[in-house]
């Protein structure tokens, strides 16, 4: 197994614990989705302003599954639903990949925004995959 | 004792005598504590397995037994013989009477829900089944299936602020329509024990089928049906230092005799004709199907372990070391146990603050540490206690000091990391 700060990078860390698209207002959100992780409990909730294209996410969830729903919130804002689809897609079937054996292996995330690279390490850590990909599959519930 | 580790030489030291307290001895049972540096404190999930019990496991596949009530070849019959001895023993270890029967199931899940299916077929509408927010979902989910089926309803015991069921409550509770009180033995998330001798008692007085889940006692406790005074009793193999996929359903032969099975199949009848069949008598009645052999021998050489670790001093350990687990986790400032009933078990449930279990847990894991993180099938006791998620320490009979340290170091390290 590998290091448990080669999963918790810095980047990771600081969105976690001070994430900046936390918080959904009342009126904020045209659309919303939420999701849950019945197996640890986290919760997020993703809020889409279809007026001004902003996503903002809401819960209570553990560092790892808050840095996610942070980045993805940034990533998906302004994105139209294809692309967002498109996006959502990719970066679920790159965590679904083994990981390579150097980050120079690491085509799949390589493609994708840099941020995203971030996540790649949780791949070798199985039990916590649900926790980075409960906002993705959350976001792709949303009918906007 | 305050101790710190000392690694070099296994096992912790004292800080001022610097004498150094030994590893418990019962390491030496456990081939998955082969390793000095791993610290299990999950066995409230499911425990580590001795080596009498592997050896027993094993055993049924290197002699060819198998054919249990089945076979008249020699195999088959010594299958059978050691099944029934298995039985008897299990019995024996807790306390069961003349008048009680042993069913030997999957587990404690299904024993509890034998009994709520069965018992749902003599509950009116109105009915109530009695149950707690101390509960494991086993507990709760297996009543609420059954009662819903027929009108019945599921009356909750609430526990205090302190997450502690009184037995005052459980009184309070009990009602004319009362017909059948479910109630843990001991806590999953709490450790608190419950003093069923007090409540069995004007529970039977008002008509009521006392149920107890004992999956967290029989390890720690010794455990007597008789004396405790239910009508039924359950608990597993796997958090008792016993294999996976067997349980144990220990009640009284009347109850047992009157309980519709849930299972129907081969063995638990004596005549099967195409449209009607016989049902044979209790225990038989409710095994359907060939049991877990391995598994049953497993369970008796699990109690055999267990009756000879509390002679050697095991049970006596593992307070002195819970003790010292609930002392010093709550003199971190960072972490709020969950709980304070006494009596209690080794199990010990806190919440992180400022840090999520799970993020902890997966800490802990790094530095060779097993917990469990999240809300323990315990979901009305969370939510009373107005928290969503936990860490549980849960010890062994193998637990000791010197886990206690790596524990204390470990949760300061990510408290480093995480906070």
């Amino acid at each position: 197994m590998s290091s448990i700060r080669a999963l918790y990078k810095e980047t990771l860390l600081a969105r976690g614990k001070a994430p900046s698209h936390r918080g959904a207002p009342e009126g904020f959100a045209t659309h919303t989705a939420r999701g849950e992780n019945a197996v640890c409990g986290d919760r997020v909730l993703m809020a889409l302003d279809l007026r001004t294209g902003r996503v903002r996410f809401s819960g209570h969830a553990c560092l790892l599954c808050t840095a996610s729903a942070d980045v993805c919130a940034e990533l998906t804002t302004g994105l139209s639903r294809e692309a967002r689809a498109t996006l959502v897609a990719s970066f679920l079937s790159a965590l679904a990949r083994p990981s390579g054996e150097s980050p120079a292996d690491d085509g799949d995330f390589a493609a994708m925004p840099s941020v995203l690279s971030a996540f790649s390490e949780v791949r070798n850590w199985p039990i916590r995959l649900g926790c980075v990909r409960l906002p993705w599959e959350t976001i792709a519930k949303l009918e906007a | 004792m305050s101790t710190v580790t000392d690694s070099a030489h296994g096992g912790s030291r004292d800080r001022v005598s610097g004498a150094k307290s030994p590893r418990s001895p019962e390491r030496d049972y456990f081939p998955a504590l082969v390793d000095p540096k791993r610290v299990y404190l999950d066995s409230a999930a499911t425990t580590l397995v001795p080596s009498p019990v592997i050896d027993a496991v094993l055993s049924v596949y290197r002699e060819g037994l198998g054919g249990v009530h089945r076979g008249v070849h020699a195999l088959a019959a010594r299958a059978t013989e050691r099944f029934e001895l298995a039985r008897q023993s299990i019995a024996r270890h807790v306390g069961a009477s003349e008048f009680h029967d042993v069913v030997l199931g999957r587990g404690t899940t299904e024993a509890l829900n034998v009994l709520a299916r069965g018992l749902s077929e003599s509950l009116r509408e109105g009915d109530e089944v009695l149950t707690s927010e101390l509960d494991h979902h086993a507990n709760i989910v297996s009543w609420q299936l059954a009662t819903a089926r027929v009108g019945a309803v599921v009356r909750v015991v609430p526990v205090d602020a302190h997450g502690v069921l009184s037995v005052e409550a459980v009184h309070e509770h009990l009602g004319p329509r009362t017909r059948v009180l479910a109630l843990p033995h001991v806590s999953n998330v709490t450790g608190a024990i419950l003093d069923v001798k007090s409540i069995t008692g004007a529970a039977r007085a008002r008509g009521a089928i006392v149920i107890i889940d004992g999956a967290q006692a029989v390890r720690h406790l010794p455990v007597n049906v008789t004396e405790l005074g239910c009508h039924a009793y359950v608990f597993g193999a796997h958090k008792t230092y016993g294999p996976n996929g067997v349980g144990v359903l220990v009640a009284e032969r009347s109850l047992l005799e009157a309980l519709p099975p849930l299972h129907g199949g081969g063995h638990m009848v004596t005549n099967v004709a195409s449209h009607t069949s016989t049902l044979a008598p209790s225990p038989a009645r409710h095994e359907a199907g060939s049991p877990n052999l391995e598994g049953v021998l497993g369970l008796e050489a699990a109690l055999e372990y267990l009756h000879g670790a509390r002679l050697r001093g095991a049970f006596e350990r593992e307070r002195v070391v819970a003790r010292a687990v609930r002392s010093r986790l709550s003199s971190m400032g960072f972490l709020r146990l969950l709980g304070c009933a006494e009596p209690s078990v080794g199990i010990v449930s806190f919440v992180t603050i400022g840090m999520h279990a799970h993020d902890v847990a997966a800490f802990l894991d790094s530095e060779g540490i097993a917990v469990r993180a999240g809300r323990m099938c315990a979901h009305p006791l969370f939510e009373r206690l107005g928290q969503s998620h936990a860490i549980r320490v849960s010890l062994s009979a193998h637990s000791d000091t010197d886990d206690l340290d790596t524990l204390e170091e470990a949760l300061r390290g990510a408290q480093e990391l995480f906070a």
